[in-house]
């Protein structure tokens, strides 16, 4: 998939575990795992502003879309 | 309870698939047994022994659609009943229970020929009128189907939605 979930990265530079950030965001575990591993069909944007507010970045922070390079 | 009363209607329509099954054979295999039962059609007795026959028939071949749409039904009450009945399964159960109606249908309309024709032939009533009812449900259930197709996607989505 062209758009990529770089939440990991985010998650290591605020030296924060997703446990924390599910915590922080209230959402399930298992769903913010979803959302990491781009397994996420849609996000809703009240979970968008709430992983912003949490780990203070923007949206394009942590979603970045990659043009596919053999596309035909 | 649903459940237990769906069981209990497939269960009597087997039953009434053995009796179907066994009149078909006595039909055949005894013609002595039952020629004094179909004495009174006189000239017609012939002809209404080989009606009974196709009747007979018809009978067994809607014992297997009932099953079908009861199976199914069955089936989709205990997917309810688990809180996530927007499955394609469903959809496509919808979708057997409509064709198996269909049949149903046909093989009631066979039927209604040939009670017409009995009628015909012998002046007695034969017990069939058409209906639009079993049309409709064949309808609605084949748009059922279709709904509860898009409502499994809808569901997915939403399960996969952050």
């Amino acid at each position: 998939m062209p758009l990529r979930v770089t939440l990991d990265e985010m998650l290591y530079q605020r030296r924060m575990t997703l446990t924390e950030l599910a915590d922080a965001v209230g959402i399930t575990l298992a769903n913010l795992s979803i959302l990491k591993t781009g397994k996420a069909k849609a996000v809703r944007f009240s979970t968008l502003e709430a992983i912003c507010a949490a780990l203070d970045c923007q949206p394009g922070d942590i979603l970045i879309y990659e043009r596919e390079e053999s596309a035909e | 309870m649903v459940r237990i009363l769906l069981i209990g209607m497939n269960l009597l329509n087997w039953a009434l698939a053995a009796g179907f099954g066994a009149l078909l054979v006595l039909l055949f295999a005894a013609p002595a047994t039952v020629a004094p039962t179909f004495a009174k059609f006189g000239s017609h007795a012939a002809m209404m022994v080989r009606a009974g026959a196709a009747t007979l028939g018809i009978g067994l071949v809607s014992v297997v659609a009932a099953h079908m749409i009861l199976t199914r039904l069955t089936a989709m009450v205990d997917s309810v009943a688990t809180g996530r009945p927007f499955t394609l399964a469903n959809a496509d159960r919808l979708r057997t229970m409509a064709w198996a109606l269909l049949a149903f249908q046909l093989l009631d309309l066979a039927y209604g020929v040939l009670a017409i024709r009995m009628s015909a032939a012998t002046g007695r009533y034969f017990g069939w009128s058409p209906g639009i009812g079993g049309w409709l449900a064949v309808v609605l259930l084949l748009v059922l189907a279709r709904v509860f197709r898009q409502g499994a996607a809808m569901q997915d989505e939403v399960e996969a939605t952050v």
